[in-house]
């Protein structure tokens, strides 16, 4: 038998990728902050004094933002969320505990986002500072 | 709510015809003699596989012994500081690669089968196979301690130490080519995991059912598809500059050893976690049992398990603080370190409120006993990771005994206690007697004590400025105390290990043992035999014993699920992802030899190469590949038709597609190849950043013309569109002729041309892969796609094999569909390679 049912398929992986969304989000936000902020350092684009570099801080900023705001709208919205990835409507038996497991994921990587975004505030973006 | 509700029937009526169980026995029964190697079955090959793991942990401890005894007091000459390198070298690696993951993963071979109550995980011969090359491959790494060929740069390998200039001689080699290949057994144990808990489940045993353990180790196993690519590449860049020349990790020539770090933590902070998650798993099932209450926050759990698992990912730069990165980029990945910790406290505090809610007290039994040991250890290595994840601290710390301290009490704590509880409460399931509970109380006792004794000095040690890896110190400098007190700890240690050995050679026997002697609530303990239950459960809550006393009964009559053999061979149901809703049953191979020869001759080719005898490595590694050719040639056995499990439910026992097992398979390996070229990709970038100079256009010669790229573009193309119309023209049942064979042919053809014109154009402009870090990292752009390619002329030209043979047609095309999904993976990994490798030096130009 071949199975077509991909819509199905589609619904199992989404399921998976649903729950992880926060995480998801945060492995986004470390590989855009660090990725912009180390390049722009190694290059020596928008250096300022004492090893300040608005550009790099406000990357950092930005994509936080942007990540950050994802992740609240899925624990905001998380039926919104699980349609638009699965292509399919919640499974009722299970939706408690997928969006609460989705939901406290979401509320970690946001603290875990913040935290990161927290040093592009506190300290120059190129300086070694020792 | 029970297991089955009173007001559904069962789903098959008793009594069971008597062949059933006979059709059982006989399909699943083990070889005998010496034929026992041949096994595939999880109970005989997860335990071999954790005897094994055992035995390195014993020869590691030695090891550990033998420096402890060197560094008992300063200006010690017991050994040499050449032997002590090798010592802490094998020490480490042996630890981390033969003992820790192996160990782990064994316990997911052993456990997850009879946790998931099905008959065996869904490729039972890539389980075995993992596990000899994992012994054939770790013996022999292991034994280049005694014929001084061990390994000398420490268990991380960092270059430039281990390039050539400054290790000579083939003991880097060994690391190299011997952990290189282990990492690869560690992926297809992995990838049998991943699709194992997916799709093997009981019906109704939906994700918000799974215990903790199958949770642990579908993340354990997410893990290493994810991390264990980056080490891989790490070990394929070291091994290509020692023997080929090709500059990735030499300065003047525009590689940095910082490279290897980034690579090689990316894969070791991780590993830490990997390591740690599946032990918290089994912490996570015996406590409930223990203090007979379920789990208190479960979904919590879940949640600390998955966060644990992708924090880690994050964590990578905090083992190079001192490397001179810039101070915010550090600041990333100790906010990581500190989000870690969340999820690491939740669980710790879900276990205690756990023992809190107990419905008894919690009975202080000898897997009680080692829980609180590592309840103790491990929350203090914690701490002092919390310490060590400050940059200001870790610049002081970094590189002393305080660093050896935090990271044994977080890998013994986190790991190695909560192993010997699991020991003690998971053997009456492979032993026929319990071990000893006075025993295993003395083996605890020692190992607490000596453990604390042993580690708890050194952070004194370390922050009294005693560096790590050093085979001697001098007598004035006050450390002698700190150390003597350690090497007492280390050899109590050994004396509880020995104590538990005694205990094992006393109680432990093959078979049976008491039914659930622990008033566990998992299907783990239901009553099993070679083909795990006699039947399959329908499972509505997570603790199937306690919510359904009669449930180990019905299941032993055969009044669920699959109670016999109906297809007249070994199988199992298969269900779906997310609700565990029966959805086939698959059809699975038994005892072979050619999973065996596969692990001796693929092991063989790689030892083999260190020496450099090349000729009969290749050879060896034809004969692998041959081995495997054959294994797979009795696999996709064709449909049964359908076959009636009971309650009313008819499987196919035959699926090809999204919804098949292989399918899932073919796509975790696909993540796996995309991860190392993720790697390769950052490596690149990351090479690029460190040395613009040597880049083209300016520093290397410019990109060939774009006639070039586009040629190789449109063979991936080109080949691509050829295996989908091969799809289309697959013959009807029962034919063996149509067009796909050529069709398959003509697109392997294009693969290996597409590559072919790709390394031309490169070598037309003179590139040479040993002048610069950029023309290697041109050249490895292609050998990796190359790999890649390898593979799928291999599976294309297999497909063409079984269609002549007429097991090849549109109903049973498994082959077809590997080999097509493989085909564009590697299509689509070459093209993304041709616009890098071409468009980058243009763009920066």
């Amino acid at each position: 038998m071949r199975m077509r049912d991909t819509s199905s398929n589609r619904q199992m992986i989404g399921t998976l990728i649903f729950i992880l969304i926060g995480p998801i989000l945060w492995a986004l936000q470390l590989t855009l902050i660090y990725g912009a902020q180390s390049s722009l350092c190694a290059f020596e684009v928008g250096i300022g004094a004492n090893g300040g570099n608005v550009l790099a801080a406000g990357t950092v900023i930005g994509a936080s933002v942007l990540c950050m705001a994802l992740a609240v709208a899925a624990f905001v919205m998380p039926g919104a969320s699980y349609r638009l990835i699965t292509g399919a409507s919640s499974p009722d038996d299970q939706w408690p505990f997928l969006t609460s497991v989705m939901r406290i994921l979401a509320g970690l990587s946001l603290l875990a986002m913040l935290y990161a975004a927290l040093g592009a505030v506190l300290l120059p973006a190129c300086a070694q500072l020792r | 709510m029970s297991t089955q509700p009173d007001n559904l029937p069962l789903p098959n009526k008793g009594p069971r015809p008597e062949h059933e169980l006979e059709d059982l026995k006989r399909v699943w029964a083990t070889p005998k003699g010496f034929r026992i190697v041949t096994a595939v079955n999880n109970t005989v090959v997860g335990t071999l596989y954790i005897g094994i793991a055992f035995l390195f942990f014993v020869l590691a401890g030695i090891l550990a012994l033998v420096m402890r005894t060197q560094l008992a007091v300063g200006d010690n000459a017991f050994v040499g500081q050449d032997l002590y390198n090798q010592l802490f070298t094998v020490h480490g690696t042996t630890m981390m690669f033969l003992f820790a993951v192996p160990a782990v993963e064994a316990l997911g071979v052993m456990l997850l089968p009879q946790m998931l109550a099905a008959r065996d995980l869904p490729f039972p011969r890539l389980s075995a196979f993992a596990i000899w090359a994992y012994i054939i491959g770790g013996l022999v790494f292991f034994s280049t301690i005694f014929y001084d060929l061990a390994p000398k740069g420490g268990w991380f390998m960092y270059p430039p130490l281990t390039l050539t200039e400054y290790s000579p001689g083939d003991n880097a080699d060994f690391w190299l080519l011997g952990i290189g290949f282990i990492e690869i057994s560690a992926i297809a144990g992995a990838i049998e995991i991943v699709v194992g808990v997916l799709r093997t489940r009981p019906p109704g045993m939906t994700l918000a059912r799974m215990p903790i353990f199958a949770w642990a180790m579908l993340i354990f196993a997410a893990m290493i598809i994810f991390a264990f690519p980056a080490v891989i590449l790490a070990t394929m860049l070291l091994e290509i500059e020692r023997a080929f020349g090709w500059p990735f990790f030499t300065a003047e020539l525009g590689g940095d050893a910082v490279l290897w770090q980034h690579l090689f933590w990316f894969f070791g902070h991780p590993e830490v976690y990997i390591i740690f998650l599946p032990a918290a798993g089994l912490v996570s099932m015996m406590i409930p049992t223990m203090a007979q209450t379920p789990l208190v926050g479960y979904r919590l759990i879940v949640v600390a398990l998955i966060a644990t698992g992708f924090f880690s990912f994050g964590l990578w730069v905090h083992h190079m603080f001192t490397t001179g990165i810039p101070a915010l980029s550090l600041t990333f990945f100790s906010a990581a370190s500190m989000a870690v910790a969340i999820p690491s406290g939740i669980q710790v505090f879900s276990w205690i409120a756990t023992i809190a809610a107990g419905r008894e007290r919690l009975r202080l039994t000898v897997p009680s006993l080692f829980i609180l040991g590592f309840l103790f250890i491990f929350t203090l290595g914690g701490l002092t990771g919390v310490m060590v994840a400050i940059v200001p601290f870790d610049l002081q710390a970094h590189d002393s005994y305080f660093v050896v301290a935090h990271f044994h009490y977080v890998l013994v704590g986190g790991m190695v206690f909560p192993l010997f509880a699991t020991f003690y409460y998971w053997a009456p399931l492979v032993s026929s007697r319990m071990l000893s509970e006075r025993l295993g109380k003395w083996a605890f006792w020692l190992m607490f004590i000596g453990f604390n004794v042993a580690f708890f000095p050194m952070h004194i040690t370390g922050l009294a400025g005693m560096p790590r890896r050093v085979w001697t110190y001098p007598s004035n400098m006050g450390w002698d105390v700190l150390n003597t007190i350690s090497t007492v700890g280390a050899f109590t240690i050994a004396a509880g290990v020995l104590v538990f050995i005694i205990d094992l050679f006393r109680n432990f026997r093959f078979g049976n043992g008491p039914e659930n002697p622990w008033n566990a609530g998992t299907l783990e303990f239901l009553p099993n035999d070679v083909y795990s239950t006699r039947s399959i459960p329908r499972v509505t809550s997570r603790d199937p014993l306690w919510d359904r006393p009669s449930l180990s009964r019905e299941v032993e009559e055969g009044l669920h699920y699959l109670p016999g053999a109906p297809t007249g061979g070994r199988e199992t149901i298969v269900t779906s992802a997310v609700e565990a809703e029966p959805q086939y049953v698959i059809q699975m191979p038994g005892p072979s030899w050619t999973h065996l020869a596969a692990a001796a001759f693929t092991a063989a080719f790689f030892l083999l190469l260190t020496i450099k005898q090349v000729t009969i490595a290749l050879t060896c590694g034809v004969l692998a590949i041959a081995a495997c050719l054959v294994w797979t040639w009795q696999l996709d056995k064709p449909s049964q038709g359908e076959v009636d499990i009971g309650g009313g439910i008819k499987l196919p026992t035959y699926m090809t597609g999204p919804l098949s097992h292989s399918w899932w398979a073919m796509v975790v390996l696909m993540l796996v190849a995309a991860s190392l070229y993720v790697s390769y990709f950052f490596s690149y970038l990351y090479l690029w950043t460190v040395s613009p100079e040597v880049w083209a256009p300016a520093g290397s010669p410019a990109p060939p013309s774009l006639l070039y790229p586009l040629g190789s573009a449109a063979m991936f193309v080109g080949g691509s569109a050829l295996i989908l119309w091969a799809g289309r023209r697959l013959p009807e049942e029962g034919r063996s002729w149509s067009a796909t064979p050529l069709l398959l042919v003509a697109a392997a053809i294009l693969i290996v041309g597409a590559i072919g014109l790709e390394v031309l154009g490169h070598i037309g402009t003179g590139l040479d892969p040993k002048a610069s870090s950029y023309g290697a990292m041109v050249y490895m752009a292609a050998f990796l796609t190359g790999q890649a390619a390898f593979a799928t002329v291999i599976l294309c030209l297999f497909a063409v094999a079984r269609q002549v043979t007429g097991q090849l047609d549109r109903r049973r095309r498994v082959t077809f569909d590997n080999a097509a999904l493989f085909f564009y993976y590697t299509s689509a990994q070459g093209l993304f390679g041709l616009v890098l490798i071409h468009g980058f030096p243009r763009l920066i130009g």
